[in-house]
């Protein structure tokens, strides 16, 4: 098993700091501290478009592809605590100029760590070092943005946010060593409860991806600065009877809101140093990568077992890598030297 | 006479305009008129109502009187009954007192008069109700008096003349007057009898202490707050008398947080101490003492391991600290012999306790009586003879023990004593510091440095066998600890060698220099260990700071470097490393050398030098041109610095031995080789170049040197003759020396023009002779002959020839490159060894570079490398920036295609000249910025070329420094940001540093 | 910073500090022979004939030996790029108070460009509850991050029990992202270069 490397993308002058592929057509955007996010084709492999003009004054450190819409369109967080949603109406991918800048979010005090987008388009969270994690119910041509809830649950720098793929669950990594998660609540749409904590960590968390499998909440991993990515396992969610290992004694009186998760393991530990991001793919495996440049891939052998199959180290010099996303078998990765690189997994 | 008078005053009264004094006292002076009528005629002005006319017509009397200096009694005694009267009006006060002034100056003035003149200002004067310019003019009036009159004054009026001071100087403010107040008052308590006064005068002054005045910023007079305190400090040190008001007020100051005024308290006292007589210093120095011991005790001395260190002590607390040492040191100077030993015993009661090594005031106690002990010769012994027991009984447990006890036995060590009571306690000093020296915990690297200075220091009282073991055992010191240089101990023992070798160079001589030497690897040794002969060396050569060891290490050395010789020792630096340290030291130290080096030294190395390095081929340096040419440095070092009357003769030796093949001091042909440079071509030319490059122009030859230069250009005009380039370099050196020095002009132009009509350019050998030419030229450009220019003109002209055009470049180069042997004798400005004109080198850029630029513009492309070659051949000689400065924006152009060659040596030239462009004229490189900065880009990541990394990253600060506009700068930051990452790994530590600043300064850029 | 936070700090002088800077080689090698024969026509890299037998004994190696040695990074060199960074509250540098130690620098470096090497460097504050802790560190980290290769990871602590939040400000100085965004923060740069002003 080892990785080929199929492509690298260059244009950044600065560190790469995110990367999102979009879910529908071969596009693929990276952000970077030279202020700019490039826009590539996928398959062609040709840049479409730098979204610039001076949109934003210090470092994007965060971009995600609205899941839906007729047209594409993409939300950037930056350090300069603003948003940016950018679309292409005339779904002309090539052609550069007609993607636009269609909104300007403001609202969170100091630097956005993270954007994503609710699997149905609906919302879009982003977090910062505020402590502060807001979420915005866009309109379809993404004109206006409101915000509808504004949570306050960690008492740290957010580093980072993403939904589940299929219900509206948001995942939060920070800074105070803990992941939380997050639902609509039942009764009132605009409230947004925080239905788990799950501690553990013994350092920063850095980012966090829902299994891909099924339609409900199964599993979350997570990966810190403590060197080590744990997966949790939902047990039962507040608003349904026990899951089928019930084996909890029913005297445990579980408070209604609240989802019960449980450690379930700790993946092999391999990397040295800070692990910035962590990716489940649909094919099940999980891709992680830090600030010793090494390109983790795991897989399950059963429910507490993983086996590392893939560890290649220097996979971008000696640069630190700050992010990894999953498209089908392949793997994106983005550095520190600015260069975003397209990986095929040869089994 | 009335008349005119008349006329002057009604003048003067109507207008603003001063009295015309100086008239009127010239009349009083010749008689033609007299005071009296003076004030007849001012009359009714003097007693006018408006104050102004009254003012103005006493002011007129006053300043006449000014300017005269005899009167007859009679006038005298009725002015000064006029002026008395006047004390009455205040507002002519000013002009009166004037008046007085001047009345009381007067030659035969009768000084019975101040009696009545003193009661009346003491009377009707009220300070508080006049201006200060007019008080200013009340203390002019006493110190006139008091100048003037000071014999009657002590005799009749003391009392009197000290109650008008006080009078006239209570409350005063104005900065001026206090000054002429406090010089009085110290003029009065140090003459006048002031027994029932002194409180009085001493308040009158401390009432102003501390001074902490600012001089307003428009004040007319420049008086500074250190005036008034040096003034005010001069008045409490007049008189003992103000001893028991003046301690303890004063003390009591000494509780004040700002060191400005502590310092102020402490000088005071300094100034007190020097003039107070000793009784009154018996009766408090222990009031003085305790108020001021723990200023030394409560100081942590964190900065000072010997006593000489307070000297150097810097900011605003020291300099307290220091006024305290020195307070300290001062005081037991007034002491007599019985109140010292009084004194000393009532101190050492209380700090005896502090005197254990452990203690936490040890250092700073016996820190205080080290310095009382430096007072005087008696203290000295005294404090000695009560503390050293102490101390020398207290056994140090830990390291850190030794270290405070050797550091307190130091500031005992006092050699301004040659005879004290310290040598009773010599041996068990010895004992301590030895073991402190030779302790083995390398760890206490202070403990060691301390011992070795205060062996250093105790040397003064050593005997000759007590010395020497000292020296032999810092020797050791300094062969253990000299294969780390940067080792402080092995500092500090390089520098006590500097003093010992100085004061002791026969006990160095015979304990240190054989140690070294023995450690040097010899003929019989195995393997050489080149470290340790570098270790050993550097040693050898930075001890060595007297005649006696200068000449005994040079011997030694060369026998050294003999031995090895005959041993056939091969490791070439071995023998390179010796000659190079004996180079050193005749270079160091050239004010010890003596005429026996040229008759001992140069004949030695001359013989040793041409068996070894031609004779004897199984020598190791056989034909080894560099130790060849390090030993002939070494003969011309001791050429240049010998007398001229010696000259002749060391030159008549070369030649007999080089050019003749005959006998001669230097080399006896008996050894089998008869050298003759100008048949028999031995590659010893160089040698002979040394000799006669150093010897000064008005030697004659013993020869014919026409004959000589023709036989040589004949053999150096065919290559083929030599053996190696080296041989053929020194024989076109030997062609340039003997141009310059014996040949004229003419005879030069004969020969010049004979080689270039025989010349065929076409073919290849004529490089040979153009070479000839061309040294023969380098001498005519070097005495700036007008004949230069035409042969110049010649060379420069070969560029268009195809067949000779790639080699006049490096012809052209020649006339200006720098050579050792054809520099100025710079040790001895008395002796001119060449004639080299001093602007020669500017003339030949001047003519050169407008005529290169001119070239490299009308030629065709072919050639245009040639010019660019030519170009940065010549700009590497230039080293003087004022030479190149006025062409930098004409050969602009061509630098920026020079440093795009891939020739390094080429390219590193014009890297130079771009430096020196950018930090000289920066504007100038505007318009090619991002070529520049791509190509200096570009070569930073070259890691064949270490010079060029260097200099490009050179180029690129000087930019970045430059005043080039930011806005300009700050398209190329991010490139110059990301493209220099990578010579931030390079291998060697000064580019990694200089890349590291660079960066630095691109990253500010935004900053600033 | 109008009452200083700690106003009478233990002062080292200068010449104290261990410092690499200026020391060069003593008995230097010389470089006079080869500048004489490189002006001669007949010199073998300018004209393509063979000139007339170049001397061996001129070609030995000892003078260009120390231009390929390998100087490798050392604590000296890491300690003698921080030690002159300036203290943000007194006009003294971080080495004469102390604050930056050369035992307190350790390094985990392999020598191989291509690898990671690793800078632990132990900081020890002037006074405990000193808050200008994270200030140092950052100056520390800006510092060394623009002068060494992207290789090092550079880890900055506070060194043990010599600060009341040690762990709070240990985090803080090495989380990669806080520290890239207070390097876009204009009054934090302003401090920060006015703190590296004194490194020389």
């Amino acid at each position: 098993m080892s990785l080929s490397l199929v492509h690298t993308f260059t244009g950044h002058t600065d560190k790469c700091w995110a990367t999102s592929i979009h879910s529908k057509l071969p596009l693929l955007a990276t952000v970077s501290g030279d202020r700019t996010c490039r826009v590539y084709n996928l398959e062609t492999k040709r840049l479409i478009v730098v979204l610039d003009d001076d949109s934003h004054s210090k470092t994007l450190s965060s971009v995600e592809w609205k899941p839906t819409g007729e047209f594409p369109s993409l939300a950037i967080g930056s350090f300069d605590s603003t948003i940016s949603i950018w679309g292409n109406e005339e779904a002309v991918l090539e052609d550069e100029d007609n993607w636009t800048l269609m909104a300007i979010i403001e609202g969170h005090e100091n630097e956005i760590k993270g954007v994503s987008w609710s699997h149905d388009g609906v919302y879009l969270a982003s977090c910062s070092r505020d402590k502060s994690i807001w979420i915005w119910e866009a309109d379809d041509n993404n004109e206006e943005f409101e915000c509808v809830f504004v949570v306050q649950e960690h008492s740290q720098d957010v580093k980072h946010v993403t939904w589940h793929q299929h219900e509206n669950v948001l995942a939060s990594s920070s800074y105070d060593d803990t992941v939380k998660l997050f639902k609509q609540d039942d009764y009132d749409e605009d409230d947004w409860v925080n239905v788990a904590d799950l501690t553990g960590h013994e350092g920063t968390v850095w980012s966090s991806d829902f299994e891909k499998k099924g339609e409900r909440v199964t599993r979350l991993s997570s990966s810190s600065d403590d060197g080590t990515i744990r997966i949790w396992k939902i047990l039962h969610a507040a608003d349904d009877q026990p899951s089928i290992d019930s084996k909890l004694p029913s005297t445990i009186k579980t408070d209604t809101n609240q989802d019960m998760w449980e450690l379930e393991t700790i993946l092999p530990i391999i990397h040295h140093g800070p692990i910035y991001s962590v990716a489940w793919g649909e094919n099940g495996y999980i891709a992680s990568v830090g600030s010793d440049g090494r390109i983790v891939v795991y897989k399950e052998l059963n429910s507490k077992e993983w086996q590392i199959i893939i560890s290649q180290p220097h996979s971008h010099g000696v640069y630190e890598i700050n992010n990894i996303k999953w498209h089908g078998d392949r793997l994106i990765t983005a550095g520190d030297d600015g260069l975003v690189k397209l990986w095929e997994l040869a089994l | 006479m009335d008349l005119q008078l008349s006329q002057w005053v009604s003048q003067f009264m109507a207008s603003e305009n001063d009295p015309p004094c100086e008239e009127i006292a010239k009349a009083v002076i010749e008689k033609r008129i007299s005071l009296l009528q003076l004030i007849k005629t001012l009359g009714s002005h003097l007693t006018d109502e408006t104050p102004h006319i009254r003012s103005t017509a006493v002011g007129c009397l006053s300043n006449t009187l000014a300017k005269i200096e005899r009167l007859n009694r009679a006038d005298i005694e009725v002015i000064a009954k006029f002026y008395i009267g006047k004390l009455d009006d205040n507002d002519v006060m000013s002009n009166t007192l004037v008046g007085l002034r001047a009345l009381t100056s007067l030659k035969n003035f009768n000084p019975a008069l101040l009696e009545s003149v003193l009661t009346s200002v003491q009377e009707k004067y009220e300070p508080a109700s006049f201006l200060a310019a007019t008080r200013y003019q009340s203390f002019l009036l006493l110190e006139t008096i008091y100048q003037k009159h000071l014999d009657f004054i002590l005799a009749n009026l003391n009392d009197l003349f000290v109650k008008v001071f006080i009078h006239i100087s209570t409350n005063e403010k104005d900065p001026r007057n206090l000054l002429i107040s406090f010089s009085l008052n110290k003029q009065i308590s140090s003459t006048l009898q002031v027994e029932n006064f002194a409180e009085d005068l001493f308040d009158n002054a401390f009432c102003y202490f501390p001074v902490s005045f600012k001089p307003p910023p428009n004040s007319p007079y420049s008086i500074a707050s250190h005036d008034l305190k040096t003034g005010l400090r001069q008045v409490f040190a007049a008189t003992p008398l103000f001893a028991k008001d003046l301690f303890p007020n004063i003390l009591e100051k000494l509780t004040s947080t700002s060191p400005a005024v502590k310092l102020d308290v402490l000088q005071t006292l300094n100034l007190c101490l020097d003039t107070y007589d000793n009784d009154t210093i018996q009766e408090y120095w222990l009031t003085l003492y305790n108020a001021l011991k723990f200023e030394v005790l409560y100081n942590d001395l964190a900065n000072i391991v010997e006593l000489a260190d307070i000297e150097k002590l810097s900011t605003e607390d020291d300099l307290v600290f220091k006024e305290v040492i020195a307070l300290f040191k001062n005081l037991p100077k007034k002491f007599t012999d019985e109140q010292i030993i009084k004194n000393l015993q009532i101190m050492l009661e209380e700090l005896k306790e502090y005197l254990h090594i452990s203690h936490k005031y040890f250092k700073q106690t016996v820190l205080l009586l080290s310095v009382m002990a430096t007072s005087k010769l008696s203290v000295y012994n005294h404090i000695v003879g009560e503390v050293l027991p102490v101390l020398l009984t207290d056994e140090p447990s830990t390291v850190v023990d030794e270290k405070n006890l050797a550091t307190a036995l130091n500031f005992f060590i006092n050699p301004d004593y040659p005879e004290s009571k310290l040598s009773q306690y010599k041996d068990d000093i010895l004992v301590v510091l030895s073991k402190g020296l030779m302790s083995s915990s390398n760890v206490e690297t202070t403990l060691k440095c301390i011992c070795i200075r205060s062996l250093v220091n105790l040397s003064f009282i050593l005997d000759t066998q007590e010395v020497a073991s000292v020296i032999s055992n810092l020797s050791e010191l300094l062969l253990s600890t000299m294969k780390n240089e940067k080792d402080p101990i092995f500092q500090e023992t390089l520098n006590a060698f500097t003093n010992i070798s100085a004061t002791m160079p026969n006990v160095v001589l015979e304990t240190t220099l054989p140690l070294l030497l023995s450690k040097l690897p010899n003929e019989s040794s195995s393997e050489i260990d080149l470290e340790l002969v570098r270790n050993v060396l550097n040693v050898v050569v930075n001890i060595s700071h007297s005649k006696l060891l200068l000449d005994s290490i040079i011997v030694r050395l060369l026998s050294v470097y003999e031995r090895l010789l005959n041993g056939r020792v091969v490791t070439m630096d071995y023998y390179y490393f010796l000659l190079n340290s004996i180079y050193l030291l005749l270079s160091n130290y050239p004010e010890l050398l003596s005429k026996d080096y040229a008759d001992r030294v140069i004949p030695q190395i001359t013989s040793l030098t041409i068996v070894n390095y031609r004779l004897s081929k199984e020598s190791p340096v056989y034909l080894n041109e560099r130790i060849l040419d390090q030993c002939g440095k070494i003969i011309r070092l001791i050429i240049c610095k010998l007398e001229l009357i010696h000259h002749q003769k060391i030159l008549d030796d070369a030649v007999d031995t080089f050019l003749l093949g005959s006998d001669s001091p230097l080399f006896s042909t008996s050894l089998g080789l008869e050298i003759s440079l100008v048949s028999k071509p031995p590659t010893l030319v160089s040698l002979f170049n040394k000799f006669l490059s150093a010897v000064s122009k008005d030697c004659p030859l013993k020869i014919e040197p026409l004959d000589v230069l023709s036989s040589l250009v004949e053999i150096t005009r065919d290559s083929k003759h030599f053996e190696s380039l080296f041989e053929r370099m020194g024989f076109l050196e030997l062609i340039c020396l003997l141009a310059n020095k014996y040949i004229s002009d003419s005879d030069l132009e004969k020969i010049l023009n004979e080689l270039s009509e025989t010349i065929d350019l076409q073919s290849s050998d004529s490089l040979g002779t153009l070479e000839v030419m061309a040294w023969i030229t380098k001498s005519l450009v070097l005495s700036n002959s007008p004949l230069a220019m035409k042969y110049q003109e010649y060379f420069f002209s070969l560029l268009e020839i195809p067949s000779v055009a790639s080699v006049s470049p490096k012809l052209l180069e020649v006339l200006i490159a720098e050579v050792s042997e054809l520099e100025v004798n710079k040790r001895d400005k008395k002796i001119i060894n060449l004639n080299v004109r001093l602007l020669y080198k500017q003339k030949f850029y001047n003519i050169m570079l407008p005529k290169i630029i001119e070239g490299y513009r009308n030629c065709e492309q072919a050639s245009k490398e040639t010019y660019l070659l030519l170009l940065s051949l010549i700009l590497n000689h230039v080293h003087q920036r004022e030479i190149i400065l006025s062409h930098l924006e004409n050969i602009l152009p061509l630098i920026l295609q020079i440093i795009q060659s891939d020739n390094a040596k080429s390219r590193n030239s014009g890297l130079e000249i771009l430096n020196l462009t950018i930090e000289s004229n920066c504007m100038l490189i505007k318009p090619h910025l991002h070529s520049i900065i791509s190509r200096l880009l570009a070569i930073t990541k070259d890691n064949s070329d270490l010079n060029g990394q260097i200099n490009a990253l050179l180029c690129l600060k000087e930019i970045g420094i430059s005043k080039i506009p930011l806005s300009q700068l700050q398209p190329f930051r991010t490139t110059i940001i990301n493209q220099t990452v990578a010579v931030l790994s390079h291998k060697k530590r000064k580019v990694r540093k200089l890349a590291a600043d660079v960066r630095q300064i691109y990253y500010e850029l935004e900053q600033s | 910073m109008t009452d200083l936070i700690n106003a009478a700090p233990k002062v080292l002088n200068v010449d104290q500090l261990p410092t690499r800077e200026g020391k060069e080689d003593r008995i230097e090698q010389s470089g006079y022979l080869p500048g004489l024969l490189s002006l001669s026509v007949f010199n073998v890299p300018f004209t393509e004939k063979s000139s007339p037998g170049s001397t061996p004994a001129l070609s030995d190696s000892s003078l260009q030996s120390d231009d390929e040695e390998f100087e490798s990074v050392d604590a000296l060199e890491i300690y003698d790029l921080i030690s002159s960074i300036s203290d943000p509250e007194h006009p003294l540098t971080l080495g004469q108070l102390a604050v930056v130690n050369l035992e307190d620098i350790q390094l985990d470096d392999s020598g191989n460009p291509n690898e990671i090497a690793e800078v632990i460097i132990k900081i020890t504050p002037t006074i405990t509850h000193c808050s200008l802790a994270t200030l140092i560190g950052l100056g520390i980290r800006v510092r060394l991050e623009r002068c060494l290769p992207p290789r090092y990871r550079i880890i900055i602590k506070v060194k043990e029990k010599t600060h009341q939040s040690e762990n709070q400000v240990n985090k803080q100085l090495n989380d990669k992202e806080r520290v890239s965004a207070a390097c876009e923060n204009d009054q934090l740069l302003k401090v920060i270069s006015q703190m590296l002003s004194s490194c020389k």
